[in-house]
């Protein structure tokens, strides 16, 4: 149903663009955060229910939960889009309508209980994104990865006759496990989710997209778009549990490569949007490696993947919160957002450096914030399958991590800067004070979360 | 349920918030919140039973179910002589740094409260993942004390403290996971509660990922070779007063890891691993001692004969018998004492002379007597002489090494030597001799504020040293209790 708002209010506000071009930016604004609110509101209010027509979407909790998440993202991402474009001198016509299809898309996908809906909804919010951080709708290498969810849903088509998850799950199991054509048709399916979530190798297409968006946009797609993915992936394997564990060795693989490429990748840059881009790459690694310890038992016997919801509402939070900060630095046409522009801000503007550390060390998993309890639960997930290697390359990718989101805090505290023709406010303040609020409560009283979380994945087995 | 602990934590925390609060302001109230805690601190030991074994003044409240995870505090004799020990010490270190004298700031003065808190959350957690919390926010005061008030390449020392502690404690978090993943296999029910964690016997294998895990996080914090660089590091770039209190808190804090985890986790891994540690310990404590000697750089002599010292309390403690535990923690509970009181007085100088080469002194016997004798009590002190501080400490190490490995004690016996020469050589070069360096002629004797500083922590150091029985035996019952759980597994290591 929320799904159902964000789709239609985009669709209003495409017309409204077509009918005046570029008139009433702010009231736009405000049309689109009310219809996210409105969305919020059926999706925190609505008792979950069960599938849908023949099992397509599934309102499950686990679906609602991460809708909730996407909504969130979505929210806080539109309090400070109008204002960094304005400073960036960009239009924001079709601004809206896009932001809130790739929400529409991405909520769509942590629904999804079908294969080709899965592919189609995640490739949805992927070509928004595209269109948002300026690419072209096509030509893009991020195109392809939806080429390998096509072709991962037409392979288990071909092998079975089907593509819907509850169906598949379904199909008696023969005694030589699974056929060649459905175990490739998956392991295209993985592959692709993967890569719509930024993992390495695919990560450089996703990297990309991000790095040169403003920072609102850059931070929608990593917290929204790209979760979406590992949501769908969480969805599948644990939906799937007979076949599941048939992909954990090349789910262990994309754990560690991401976990490496992306904290390696990080400590390189000098712009925050880059780092951040990369960044994400090894938070994909994180949640990857829990599910990779994903064993045949389902959801009832996985609670500790519950750790995936968390984490992934955790780094929407982070996310955002700090591309929201970085967004109000934005000004006079430029970015504003390399290591030497934070310099000095630790003193002009206190309470936002505040807000931008707690952003940056809850990234590098400081306790009492939700980047901590939602990385225990991965590494206990990872450690609690047997998963030791793996393990250990997370915890050298978090050393790595906490190296990169210290050191914008020394460029914050620890160096004298130009800090002149700061804007002397910004919408930003209050979506980075929002994030930050949630950052600290549900870092220090996870309980009622965790709760929620379990409750989330626990309706996957029931479904 | 007692509120005891828990205001000690919340005192400081509750200072430093006042003082942050505003960026100008010159933090009256850091001094009022440490010393109340310095009188609870006095009030908990006046209260603490010697004789009863058990954990007291224990609180505890539900807080993440799923993983176990409860905030209970409580306090062993252990534990209990080190959070006195920092909360005696810290307002004298604040006094130091704040007022118009000290010049800093209240943001300053707030930071190092936190710091206080946090350390004393860290001792008295009883349970496993809080203590994880505490142990890894304990770094955050560090890293911005070092980084913001600090001299040349703060950034830098800032950083690669904080990527130290925080490889420590992503160690100490696989060693947590390994014993946590053991438990709720049949029933479901988890607990992070130490006492629960350290009912579990653990396999061999698993013990020997935890003992390492834990090794190298609480020997990176005890500053043991071969993990004690970030120390010098450290202390070469942070303000005196900082370096004194980082240094007052995070290597007793390692040392209470190995006693209180290491030990408890994994007792017999750590019988195994007992020989190799005291190895270590011993090619420390001669390193550390060996390079001071050719230190001239005040905070560079406190830095190296600190880890020398650290290696002497390590190795009683992996003699692992009543003797040389009891010996580690007194090392360590002088180690606090004494290196704080050190870097204190060399800040002092700094403040005078804006050096820190023990070159640019000597000769300031004559214009600074009372300097120099206080001066002269605690590098003694420091420097294991009999009825000081140290003293105790070391001599019931060396004797708990000396059971065990008299090649061991031998070694470590000879570092504390070649310790106690490199400290006086630099007492003698900054106090004795000509008084050639005209910069140094009219240099004012101590101030009665900077008396003020150095009265508590001159007389803890009588203290410990006149009368170590009363602070020692109030850890004897859980020394006992972390040498019995070791002792079946020692087969003719430790022969009593």
């Amino acid at each position: 149903m929320s799904a159902l708002i964000g789709l239609a209010a985009g669709l209003l506000l495409l017309a409204w663009e077509r009918a005046s071009p570029g008139k009433a930016p702010r009231r736009r604004q405000w049309a689109a955060l009310a219809a996210v609110a409105v969305a919020l509101a059926f999706a925190v209010l609505a008792p979950p229910r069960g599938g849908g027509p023949g099992g397509t979407l599934v309102f499950d909790a686990y679906g609602t939960f991460f809708s909730v998440v996407v909504l969130i993202v979505g929210g806080l991402t539109l309090v400070t889009l109008q204002e960094t474009c304005e400073q960036l001198d960009l239009p924001t016509g079709e601004l809206y309508p896009l932001v809130l299809f790739a929400l529409f898309g991405a909520m769509l996908a942590g629904m999804a209980g079908e294969l080709l809906l899965l592919a189609v909804a995640l490739e949805c919010s992927a070509a928004c994104a595209r269109r948002l951080s300026g690419r072209p709708w096509l030509k893009h290498p991020d195109t392809a990865i939806g080429g390998l969810l096509l072709a991962g849903a037409a392979a288990v088509f071909a092998a079975t006759g089907t593509t819907g998850l509850a169906a598949l799950e379904a199909l008696p199991v023969s005694d030589d496990g699974p056929g060649a054509l459905l175990l490739v048709g998956l392991g295209l399916t993985v592959a692709g989710l993967a890569g719509r979530a930024g993992a390495a190798p695919f990560h450089l297409a996703s990297v990309g997209l991000v790095a040169d968006a403003p920072a609102p946009i850059g931070g929608m797609i990593t917290a929204a778009v790209r979760a979406a993915a590992l949501a769908a992936l969480g969805r599948v394997l644990l939906s799937l549990p007979t076949l599941a564990p048939h992909g954990a060795e090349a789910l262990w693989w994309l754990s560690a490569l991401s976990l490496l490429a992306g904290s390696v990748g990080a400590v390189a840059q000098t712009d925050l949007r880059r780092m951040l881009a990369y960044g994400a790459t090894a938070n994909a690694g994180f949640v990857l490696m829990a599910l990779a310890a994903v064993d045949a038992g389902g959801a009832a016997s996985n609670p500790r993947l519950s750790g995936v919801l968390f984490y992934l509402l955790a780094h929407a939070f982070m996310i955002v919160g700090a591309t929201s900060a970085l967004a109000a630095l934005a000004r006079g046409g430029e970015h504003r957002t390399t290591l030497g522009d934070l310099a000095g801000l630790g003193r002009e503007r206190p309470w936002l450096s505040i807000a931008l550390t707690v952003c940056l060390l809850s990234l590098a998993g400081a306790p009492l914030t939700m980047g901590f309890v939602g990385r225990f639960y991965l590494f206990a997930a990872a450690a609690g399958g047997g998963l030791y290697g793996l393990t250990a390359v997370g915890g050298v990718a978090s050393v790595i991590g906490a190296a990169v989101y210290l050191r914008p805090v020394t460029w914050l505290y620890m160096r004298e800067g130009d800090t002149a023709d700061l804007p002397a406010t910004s919408a930003g303040y209050a979506a980075v004070a929002a994030a930050c609020l949630f950052l600290l409560l549900f870092g220090l009283m996870p309980g009622e979360l965790i709760a929620r979380c379990l409750s989330g994945l626990l309706s996957l087995g029931a479904g | 349920m007692s509120p005891l602990l828990p205001a000690m934590i919340l005192i400081p925390l509750l200072g430093a918030a006042a003082c942050m609060a505003r960026p100008g302001g010159k933090g009256r109230y850091a001094q009022a919140a440490a010393l109340l805690n310095a009188l609870l601190a006095a009030v908990m030991v006046a209260l603490f039973n010697p004789r009863d074994p058990n954990v007291q003044f224990a609180v505890s409240a539900p807080w993440i179910a799923d993983l176990g995870a409860t905030l209970s505090l409580g306090v062993d004799g252990i534990s209990l002589l080190f959070i006195a020990m920092v909360a005696w010490i810290t307002p004298a270190i604040l006094h130091a740094a704040g007022g118009r004298a000290g010049g800093r700031s209240g943001r300053y003065l707030g930071w190092l409260l936190a710091l206080e808190a946090l350390t004393i959350g860290a001792f008295a957690s009883r349970d496993g993942f809080l203590f994880l919390v505490f142990w890894d926010l304990q770094l955050i005061p560090a890293f911005f004390l070092v980084g913001i008030w600090g001299g040349e390449g703060r950034a830098r020392a800032a950083l690669r403290y904080a990527l130290t502690a925080a490889a420590g404690s992503l160690a100490l978090l696989v060693a947590l996971l390994a014993v946590f993943h053991t438990q709720g296999g049949a029933s479901g029910e988890v607990s992070m509660l130490l006492v629960d964690l350290t009912a579990a016997a653990l396999p061999m294998e698993t013990q020997i990922i935890v003992f390492g895990a834990l090794a190298l996080a609480f020997g990176a914090r005890l500053a043991m070779f071969p993990l004690h660089t970030w120390l010098p590091s450290l202390l070469a770039t942070a303000p005196a007063s900082a370096a004194a209190l980082i240094a007052g808190t995070t290597l007793p804090l390692g040392l209470y890891g190995f006693l209180t985890f290491s030990v408890a986790l994994a007792p017999q891994a750590a019988a195994a691993a007992a020989p190799w540690g005291m190895g270590l310990a011993g090619i420390g404590a001669l390193h550390g001692a060996v390079i001071a000697l050719g230190q001239r750089d005040l905070r560079a002599v406190v830095a190296y004969t600190l880890t020398g010292q650290a290696g002497v309390a390590a190795a009683g403690m992996f003699a692992l018998n009543a003797a040389g535990l009891r010996g580690a923690v007194g090392v360590a509970l002088s180690l606090g004492l004494t290196t704080s009181a050190l870097l204190l007085l060399a800040g002092m100088l700094h403040a005078r002379r804006g050096v820190w080469s023990a070159d640019e002194f000597g000769g300031l016997a004559r214009v600074m007597p009372r300097f120099a004798v206080l001066g002269l009590v605690i590098t003694l002190a420091a420097a294991g002489a009999p009825g000081l501080s140290a003293f105790a400490g070391i001599v019931l190490s060396l004797l708990g090494a000396a059971q065990v490995s008299h090649a061991a004690a031998a070694v470590a016996a000879a570092s504390v030597a070649l310790g106690a020469v490199a400290l006086m050589l630099t007492f003698q070069r900054v106090m004795f001799g000509p008084l050639s360096n005209w910069r140094n002629k009219a240099l004012p004797d101590l101030s009665r504020r900077e008396l003020v500083v150095m009265a508590p922590l001159l007389a803890l150091i009588l203290l410990l040293g006149l009368a170590p029985g009363p602070a020692l035996d109030r850890a004897a019952p859980a020394v006992a209790r972390a040498a019995a759980a070791v002792a079946p597994f020692l087969d003719g290591w430790s022969a009593p």
